[in-house]
């Protein structure tokens, strides 16, 4: 009986917990099918006549469908670009012994442990001298700098973990070390790869600082910097658009969540045990 | 590798096929980690070198000149800068509640999931979702959840007859601050759980085995081998935490903008102010400077001390 009752009482913390972490993104959901009058009537009644015009105009006026595609532009580039460089430095700091290996992993990773936030000013004059400022390229080059030490140290993980028998044989069979990474080791990485890809691709979207920082024209925009700026714009008091625009903006990291969840948090726990 | 190293030093080393391939080969390593290598140095380490330099002048982005102040930005920062260091203790506030509160109940809420498996799996989904959203979407969601008109806190606690409590949360300097934390710990708790969740299951089955076949109790194998574990792991998010109070900056900038007067800057919202909003970006790259001090070196400190401790 007792043991009922403390399931129970731990059936209803987890429910309580649960609906706090739902409630907000349900709430926005609901908003976002609403009239501005209606909001504020009752910000907890059902929208009378649910329809997506929200959802238009904050696609349209907002902006958010030119930032959504801004955003795909910059997050795929930069996940391309690093699914190619992390494996490769990966590999050799891993496998191949070189001169310096040491030191040049050190240079590698180091980035992981410093907060971009700290370098913002250089990084802007950087930029600036690059002619790279309000560009998707100087956006994508950043991007590409400071998610590849996680990259790499997630790759290395992986590579660590190969027998060193199966690079010893293909040596034996005559193949360089360049063709031993692109014909054994890259495909047998692809699911490491994957999972990186994924987890970039996320942060990238997501990303708001670098954005907000190197961009200028709103055409230009990324997705979270756009948000920002359709709330303090014209449509600044237009709650019930803004609310469409964030459940835009969150579409697809939350659907590729759903296909990846696993991946995604085995990935992302890594981060606490990387070094 | 040697043989290949040998037959490079030999001089009449013509520009060949041969000899290309041979030099590739014998520095495949270096070739391989080129590309990041040459992204870590010109993204990473020239802007942070450049940032030691640029912190000792007055200057502005238009123009091209440049006042030496040798180390008065960082005076002026520590004895001048009350924002500064009110955005210092912020930044251990930040770092302080999170490991204070979202450790245990991430240990707890691992814990359980771990127990009820079913359940746990859907129930883990839901607290990691706030993770994925992007945190301009979050702070967006949540300033209309703290909005005084429309917003749900408190709409709340009028509904419970707790409607003296009800406030314009981010505009009352007296709760701003402690309305961020409220959001922070609504994002990083699944967070916290997936970490804790990755070290409890890294135990194998076999160890809690032999323990029960050695006569532990449930409480005992907790006390010697579930809480040693755990204790690792606490330091290590205790350093994330501390790292991640001085990346922080989406939130408190969509949120508060750093106010109600000033009262909710972190380092990085400050850093952002005065370099780029009131154009003093050489004495934001000071605020930068110690920005990466506190948080690289500390960290570095004590992920140095852990690991002494730990591998004794």
């Amino acid at each position: 009986m007792r043991k009922r009752i403390r399931l129970f009482m731990l059936g209803i913390v987890l429910t309580l917990i649960s609906i706090t972490m739902i409630y907000p993104v349900f709430w926005t959901i609901l908003t976002s099918l609403k009239t501005n009058r209606e909001l504020f009537i009752d910000p907890w009644g059902i929208p009378e006549d649910p329809s997506i015009e929200n959802y238009l105009k904050a696609l349209d006026r907002g902006n958010m469908g030119n930032a959504a595609v801004n955003s795909l532009i910059v997050s795929l580039s930069s996940v391309a670009l690093i699914s190619i460089i992390a494996p490769m430095a990966a590999y050799a700091t891993s496998r191949i012994e070189f001169r310096l290996r040491g030191l040049i992993t050190n240079l590698l990773i180091a980035g992981f442990f410093i907060a971009p936030h700290a370098v913002l000013v250089p990084l802007l004059l950087l930029l600036r001298d690059l002619g790279l400022i309000d560009t998707h390229l100087g956006l994508i080059l950043s991007y590409v700098g400071w998610n590849l030490p996680f990259a790499i140290l997630f790759m290395k993980a992986f590579f660590v973990s190969i027998p060193y028998s199966l690079q010893d044989s293909a040596r034996v069979d005559g193949l360089s070390n360049y063709s031993i990474f692109s014909k054994i080791m890259f495909p047998l990485a692809l699911p490491t790869i994957l999972t990186v890809a994924i987890i970039t691709f996320i942060g990238v979207w997501n990303d708001f600082l670098f954005a907000f920082v190197f961009l200028r024209s709103p055409s230009n925009f990324t997705v979270p910097i756009n948000l920002l700026n359709f709330t303090t714009g014209r449509y600044g008091n237009d709650y019930v658009a803004q609310s469409a625009a964030v459940i835009i903006s969150a579409i697809p990291t939350i659907v590729l969540y759903t296909v990846f969840a696993e991946r995604i948090r085995r990935g992302v726990s890594f981060m606490a045990f990387g070094r | 590798m040697k043989r290949f190293r040998e037959s490079n030093n030999t001089k009449n080393t013509f520009f060949t096929p041969q000899t290309l391939r041979r030099f590739l080969d014998s520095n495949s390593g270096l070739i391989l980690s080129l590309p990041a290598l040459i992204f870590a140095l010109l993204f990473v380490f020239y802007p942070l070198v450049q940032m030691f330099y640029l912190s000792l002048f007055r200057w502005t982005f238009v123009s091209p000149n440049m006042t030496f102040l040798g180390l008065e930005n960082f005076r002026r920062m520590f004895l001048e800068d009350q924002v500064y260091l009110r955005s210092l203790l912020n930044v251990a506030l930040l770092a302080g509640q999170s490991s204070a509160i979202q450790i245990p109940i991430g240990i707890a809420l691992a814990t359980i999931i771990l127990r009820y498996r079913r359940i746990g799996r859907l129930f883990w989904a839901i607290i990691f979702l706030p993770y994925v959203i992007s945190s301009v979407a979050v702070s967006l969601v949540w300033t209309w959840m703290y909005n005084p008109y429309f917003g749900s806190v408190n709409m709340f606690l009028r509904t419970v007859g707790l409607g003296f409590l009800a406030r314009p949360w981010l505009g009352d300097i007296n709760t701003a601050l402690i309305a961020i934390f409220g959001t922070v710990n609504w994002i990083y708790i699944g967070l916290t759980t997936t970490m804790t969740l990755a070290t409890l299951r890294s135990i194998p089955p076999s160890i809690f085995e032999s323990a029960r076949i050695d006569g532990l109790s449930g409480f005992q194998e907790f006390r010697k081998i579930t809480l040693p574990l755990l204790k690792e792991l606490i330091v290590v998010l205790i350093i994330i935490d501390v790292a991640g109070a001085f990346k922080f900056f989406d939130l408190i900038w969509v949120m508060t903008q750093g106010g109600p007067s000033d009262s909710t800057h972190v380092t990085t919202t400050w850093l952002y102010r005065t370099a780029f909003r009131a154009s003093e970006p050489g004495y934001g790259a000071a605020i930068g400077v110690t920005v990466f001090l506190f948080s690289f070196v500390i960290v570095q400190l004590l992920v140095k001390l852990v690991r002494s401790k730990l591998t004794r």
